[in-house]
């Protein structure tokens, strides 16, 4: 193999992937499932599902009828629809429920993190669970994740997030990488380094109290409120038996948005709270955050560096075939044979091997955990993934470079 | 003081680098069966270009049976193979730079066979040889690289082509050089005629005999 600049980038992203690959891997298989130990004899403790909803008339019976199916005693058991001054019917058909646990209240219009905090104000729980209306609990999804709670340092508790029902090639994906992550989250908290309170996140009312209620100026108060609980060393918990369902983005534009968003709020909370890069902070802050910043440069430098060069490649083969106005079908006689023995020959092949061998590796010890089905569809995971990320880290780290906030 | 597992850092650092070092080892593996397709190419290349010398010697008196196009075909193979090693091992690397001057000299013995072939058993071949150079213009040279292949696939039986690196040092291709004054590159010579520069698809086709 030549040294050139090319190889020597190829190599350095193998190689990367492969220790992160390998090490969530070992993390995950070193430990024990303790924070999954089943609850029996356990006291209940009062759960209050907050459910903010704006414009969501046609998803909040299902959302509110899912979470009144789960097994939970009822009497230790709240839900709090806030409507976000929706311009649809969703207050009506919240109101349509019949139940005592639910109330439904309605507000002026602020934002999702404004509602979530009305609700919380409102609610009476020792525990809540914030809800988004495109997401349903399983109904296992309280009983299991109570038990993350025996241990006082614990100050949220993330289910197992599905993808509901996927569908078409960019939800399977979807699904895909939501058993991948679970894993990569589950080894994160196991290492106590968990970083993100996302959709469907338990948190203790408590913590709240002391600390504050989400915060209302960021487009990811859930990051934000995962870099508090750790800024105050305690622990965020990831569990695998309990679970929600989430309804996916449909198109890969929405994806893309989706994805900037996230990164975007990343940014924007390591950046908050960069006093964390610390030893102080234990391995997220000697491994973790540093990880995630150079990843998000790494990613972003590697697809623009590969788009371009395919561009200029491509521009190049069509000068090229313009000289021959474009009748290359006397060129096309490629001999299989050499071409093969380049490609086996090129140490740069064996490496990639490796690195998908054990990203597929990964997600098969990932798949067994959350008793999903094999996908073949792993394999359009990785091209499309590996470029709809891409961009969205690009356009991610240009919104923060920038100081202009992505759009929802 | 929270905890920090440098340890894990450590071996998970440890067993990437030994999974990446088994990859090399058995990619090199693989590859010391291409150094055997190296020195293999090298004796096939010797082996020609002492079986050229015969042959033009031989077929001095039965020169007209000589299949110019079979010879000319199995030369090109041959410089298929010789750019593949180069893509695995580098411009610079010694085999391919030895590997290439002995097919320069393959490609000058050949040369003279299938010109003394058309000359004497008077036959239409179109003789071209290109000048290249990796250095000086070499995008244009790319180019009409890139041309002269397609001439070669598209008019199998009516050309033959010659490549020569205008930078190597070697006496015989000096000779050549001087003898149809090439200074420059890309430089074609269609039949004993220098043409200089980037010569088109249009330009060559239509010298074709």
């Amino acid at each position: 193999m030549i040294l050139n600049f090319n190889n020597i980038l190829v190599c350095l992203t193998m190689f990367f992937s492969l220790f992160s690959t390998l090490f969530f891997l070992t993390t995950f298989i070193e430990n024990d499932h303790e924070c999954d130990k089943k609850t029996r004899n356990q006291k209940y403790p009062k759960i209050s599902v907050i459910i903010p909803a704006y414009n969501e008339g046609e998803n909040i019976i299902r959302t509110i009828k899912s979470v009144l199916k789960a097994k939970y005693p009822r009497n230790k058991l709240e839900i709090i629809v806030v409507d976000d001054e929706s311009e649809d019917d969703t207050f009506k058909q919240a109101k349509k429920v019949k139940s005592k646990v639910l109330k439904v209240f309605s507000k002026k219009h602020g934002g999702k993190a404004e509602a979530v905090n009305y609700g919380i104000k409102k609610s009476k729980g020792d525990l809540v669970m914030i809800l988004d209306a495109d997401t349903f609990p399983d109904k296992n999804c309280f009983e299991n994740i109570i038990g993350c709670f025996n241990d006082p340092k614990v100050m949220a508790a993330l289910p197992l997030q599905k993808i509901w029902r996927p569908k078409n090639l960019l939800e399977k994906c979807q699904a895909i990488e939501y058993i991948i992550t679970a894993i990569i989250k589950k080894s994160s908290s196991f290492m106590g380094s968990m970083n993100c309170a996302p959709a469907g996140a338990f948190v203790r009312k408590k913590f709240l109290k002391k600390y504050g209620l989400f915060e209302t100026d960021t487009l990811t108060e859930d990051f934000e409120m995962g870099m508090r609980i750790q800024s105050k060393h305690y622990q965020i918990i990831q569990s695998l038996k309990s679970k929600v369902y989430t309804v996916p983005p449909k198109n890969l534009k929405s994806l893309i948005r989706q994805r900037v968003r996230w990164s975007f709020g990343g940014l924007e909370n390591i950046f908050k709270y960069k006093h964390m890069l610390s030893p102080d902070y234990g391995d997220l802050g000697v491994f973790f955050l540093p990880v995630t910043l150079f990843s998000i440069s790494f990613v972003s430098f590697l697809f623009l560096y590969f788009s371009i060069r395919l561009v200029f490649d491509l521009i190049h083969n069509i000068y090229l075939s313009s000289l021959i106005n474009f009748d290359i079908f006397p060129l096309l006689n490629f001999n299989i044979e050499l071409s093969l023995s380049h490609l086996l020959t090129d140490e740069k092949t064996l490496l990639i091997m490796f690195s998908f061998l054990t990203a597929l590796l990964l997600y098969e010890i990932a798949r067994r955990n959350v008793n999903e089905k094999f996908r073949l569809g792993y394999v359009f995971y990785l091209l499309i993934y590996g470029w709809a990320m891409g961009i969205s880290q690009v356009i991610a780290l240009v919104h923060f470079i920038t100081r202009k906030k992505p759009g929802w | 003081m929270r905890k920090i597992s440098w340890n894990k850092y450590f071996s998970v650092f440890l067993l990437t680098l030994f999974i990446f070092i088994i990859g090399f080892l058995i990619a090199q593996r693989i590859s010391s069966r291409t150094s055997i397709q190296v020195t293999e190419t090298q004796k096939e290349l010797r082996n020609y270009i002492l079986s050229l010398n015969l042959q033009s010697e031989i077929a001095s008196e039965y020169i007209c049976k000589v299949n110019v196009f079979q010879l000319t075909k199995e030369k090109s193979e041959l410089g298929k193979r010789i750019d593949v090693l180069e893509k695995n091992l580098g411009k610079d690397h010694k085999i391919v730079e030895d590997l290439k001057q002995d097919y320069s000299l393959l490609s000058l013995r050949q040369w003279l066979l299938v010109k003394k072939v058309k000359e004497e058993c008077d036959r239409s071949i179109n003789i071209i040889i290109f000048f290249y150079s990796n250095k000086l213009n070499s995008s244009e040279s790319e180019s009409q690289g890139y041309v002269l292949d397609y001439i070669y696939e598209k008019y199998p039986d009516d050309v033959v082509i010659y490549a020569f690196d205008i930078d190597e040092e070697n006496p015989a291709l000096k000779t050549l050089k001087d003898i149809y004054e090439v200074k420059t590159s890309p430089s074609v010579i269609f039949n004993d005629k220098l043409l200089t520069g980037f010569q088109s698809k249009e330009k060559l086709s239509s010298l074709i005999d």
